[in-house]
């Protein structure tokens, strides 16, 4: 052996693979030449390395990532559209059919009145159907029966009875269920003449094909009132489409302890903060910009209810009825599914609704509902169990680059409504955030959410304001700052503070000043 | 969640009959194992994040083909190393140094390595910057079958489903890969160690 075979069969020695002449010629070799001494020792520290080498866990929020673009994609897939597809076929091939079977069919009634033993029925039939794909006039007698209104499974059902012997059966039955469920109802016996490539929908074929068996039998032969308690038995109720908002709040949720909650209201300054301008905040007083408005016609106005966050006297000794924070931000990248986690502290958890309304070229993949015109698309919509702290995920997906507002509405049982702006950038990669940055300013004045949507867009930063701040007009040095200097400008304006997390701001307005003596006492 | 411990055909089918919380709880058991093979293949993080997911949008896609010839996590790695090598061809502008072929072995410089153990020089952390390091330098056919044999653990046979390839063609090319990865190896050792030795005096060079 020479050296270049050896180093070549290292692989195999190292991984105990080779005969044992071969490995005890190699050893032998391997005392003896320096050359291949290293090598050996190189091959060992690199498959060491190699084995050893620690794959970092994958970041926190891939999951949900995932989960989300499949749901999104879920909902893609042209479902309705399939449906509509094959019920055209149906029908049209239902028509088809029935020229072509009318002679047939007065036969076919006219043997049906002959005495036929249910039985005999119920067992001819489920053997009818595979020859009938491909030839229905002569099947046609027994065969328009099939798929009767009682054999339609319900989604519910379906998830119910788990299919048992679909794949082992008559692959060449499979189709039969698929038609009726489109609702064409009046068209039941069209299904055969639909063709084979039914995806996805298909799937549950086998059992449903029995059951049109064992449903249509009666039918041929049987008076009606046997069918009447079978069809009584299938389920009604019309598909429910799980509400992607439902399920991801449902394992977002947390109930937390009070005292936790009270360590996550960190918002409420004290009135001797030194910002705290008192009772500017809550106050429902906001002008509105009509910059705003004519921008972004697609967001409506929502009432502006009698109490705002943080402000209402009802609530001057409940703290904040409501609070509003940033959980988990992550800046949006055009393109991808990002996920922003919003924390709902209440004190009172009788939040019916909560709503977010997409802004331009902002999708929010889990949220599904809408709300009607300019009321944006429902996350959620009961009762929420009682909860201190509720997380809200909002999925994004962001078409261009630019500064983008999301706005989200919360919904209380007793009528009232909060709501907030989210402004946000988003980018076209990953940029270092530089909230240093210098921005200059042209005009006087603006709102609170114009200034905000400069500035997410110059730091790469996101905002999060209560609606009565974001619409609020300040007036604007002409010159230019720092952003952290715009930041303190529309501190000492509106009297609030940023609390800042990572690149993130949210808005903490006040308790009015005259509360708080009665909170101490 | 109490569905977890159904097994991944169970779910299969419920997901096939278009049932996205099933297939969800197959995305929650597989996803970890799909990143490390991405951030593997390609990595980086950022990279491995987007491979696993569209990994498992093609997966979700393309479920009704999937006719469970083999296990899920068989069809579901060969998605992935299929995505994997779709993204580093894409990412391939520039670099790739292919590396040298076996035969070119033969030339030694035994003054390359005078420590005995080269890995007490590198700290922990610094060899697994190698190992990422040396496995960009191989070709993706080498690449992806150290990945599966000998980060991934995966047996032969396994590998050899993945891949749709002979167990012996598994093996013979995972003989060479290794070869390849000694190598590459090597020549970052040497670019590591070259500078730590000078110091001291050059040594035999």
């Amino acid at each position: 052996m020479n050296c270049k075979e050896v180093i070549e069969r290292l692989p195999e020695y190292w991984s105990g693979e080779l005969d044992e002449t071969v490995k005890n010629e190699l050893t032998a070799h391997l005392k003896g030449c320096l050359t291949c001494q290293q090598e050996w020792a190189l091959l060992q520290s690199a498959m060491n390395a190699l084995r050893n080498a620690k794959t970092p866990e994958p970041p926190p929020e891939l999951l949900v990532r995932i989960q989300a673009e499949v749901k999104a994609r879920q909902r893609l897939k042209p479902v309705f559209v399939w449906r509509w597809q094959w019920a055209t076929a149906a029908a049209v091939a239902t028509f088809v059919l029935l020229c072509l079977s009318l002679p047939l069919l007065q036969r076919a009634r006219e043997k049906a009145q002959m005495p036929i033993s249910p039985m005999v029925a119920e067992r001819a039939v489920p053997a009818l159907p595979a020859p009938a794909l491909e030839l229905p006039p002569t099947v046609a007698p027994s065969k328009p029966q099939i798929p009767s209104i009682a054999t339609l499974p319900t989604p519910k059902e379906r998830l119910e009875k788990p299919r048992r012997k679909v794949l082992a059966e008559r692959p060449g039955s499979e189709r039969i269920s698929e038609a009726p469920e489109t609702g064409l109802r009046t068209t039941g016996p069209s299904e055969p003449s639909t063709s084979k490539d039914l995806p996805l929908l298909s799937i549950p074929s086998g059992e449903y094909r029995e059951e049109a068996g064992e449903n249509i039998a009666p039918e041929i032969s049987v008076p009606a009132e046997k069918i009447a308690p079978q069809i009584a038995q299938l389920p009604s109720e019309p598909r429910k489409v799980p509400f992607i908002a439902e399920l991801e709040l449902s394992e977002w949720l947390r109930v937390q302890k009070p005292e936790l909650k009270m360590g996550e209201l960190p918002a409420t300054p004290s009135p001797e903060s030194p910002t705290g301008i008192p009772s500017v905040a809550g106050a429902p007083r906001a002008r509105r910009s009509e910059g705003i408005e004519s921008q972004y016609p697609a967001m409506g106005r929502h009432a502006v209810p009698p109490m705002q966050m943080g402000g209402g006297q009802a609530q001057m000794f409940a703290a904040l009825p409501l609070n509003l924070r940033w959980k988990g931000y992550e800046t949006v990248v055009v393109g991808k599914v990002r996920l922003w986690q919003l924390s709902l502290v209440s004190e009172t958890p009788q939040v019916i609704t909560i709503a977010v309304q997409p802004g331009e070229r902002v999708e929010v993949l889990n949220a599904q509902m809408l709300l009607g015109e300019g009321k944006g698309l429902v996350l959620w919509r009961d009762k929420l169990p009682a909860f201190k702290e509720a997380t809200i995920p909002l999925l994004l997906r962001v078409t261009e680059p630019g500064a983008r507002r999301l706005k989200v509405t919360v919904e209380m049982a007793d009528g009232r409504t909060f709501s907030w702006w989210c402004v946000f950038a988003a980018v076209e990669r990953e940029e270092p955030v530089r909230i240093r940055k210098p921005i200059s300013f042209q005009v006087e004045q603006w709102t609170t959410l114009d200034l905000l949507s400069n500035l997410a867009w110059e730091s790469k930063s996101a905002f999060l304001v209560p609606e009565t701040v974001a619409n609020r007009v300040i007036s604007i040095p002409m010159r230019t700052m720092s952003i952290y200097e715009a930041l303190t400008l529309l501190e000492r304006q509106l009297g609030g503070k940023w609390l800042r997390l990572g690149n993130t701001f949210s808005w903490s307005t006040p308790v009015p000043a005259f509360a708080v003596p009665a909170i101490k006492q | 969640m109490r569905e977890e411990r159904q097994s991944d055909e169970n779910l299969v089918l419920k997901a096939k009959r278009g049932d996205t919380d099933a297939f969800n709880l197959l995305v929650e058991r597989h996803y970890k194992r799909i990143y490390s093979l991405a951030f593997q293949m390609l990595g980086n993080a950022e990279d491995a994040a987007d491979a696993t997911q569209e990994t498992f949008v093609k997966a979700f896609e393309q479920l009704r083909y999937f006719r469970g010839d083999a296990s899920f996590s068989t069809w579901l790695h060969r998605i992935a190393i299929n995505t994997c090598k779709d993204m580093m061809r894409r990412n391939r502008s520039v670099q790739f140094s292919q590396l040298t072929p076996e035969d070119e072995h033969t030339e030694f410089d035994p003054a390359t390595l005078t420590e005995p153990n080269p890995d007490e020089i590198l700290a922990e952390r610094e060899r697994t910057e190698l190992v990422w390091l040396a496995l960009g330098k191989l070709s993706d056919e080498a690449k992806q079958i150290l990945v599966l044999c000998d980060m991934q653990g995966f047996s032969y046979a396994e590998v050899a489903a993945i891949l749709n390839l002979p167990e012996g063609t598994v093996k013979s090319r995972l003989h060479r890969a290794r070869n390849a990865f000694k190598e590459a190896w090597k020549s970052l050792m040497r670019e590591q160690i070259e500078p730590l030795k000078r110091p001291k005096g050059g040594d035999e060079k």
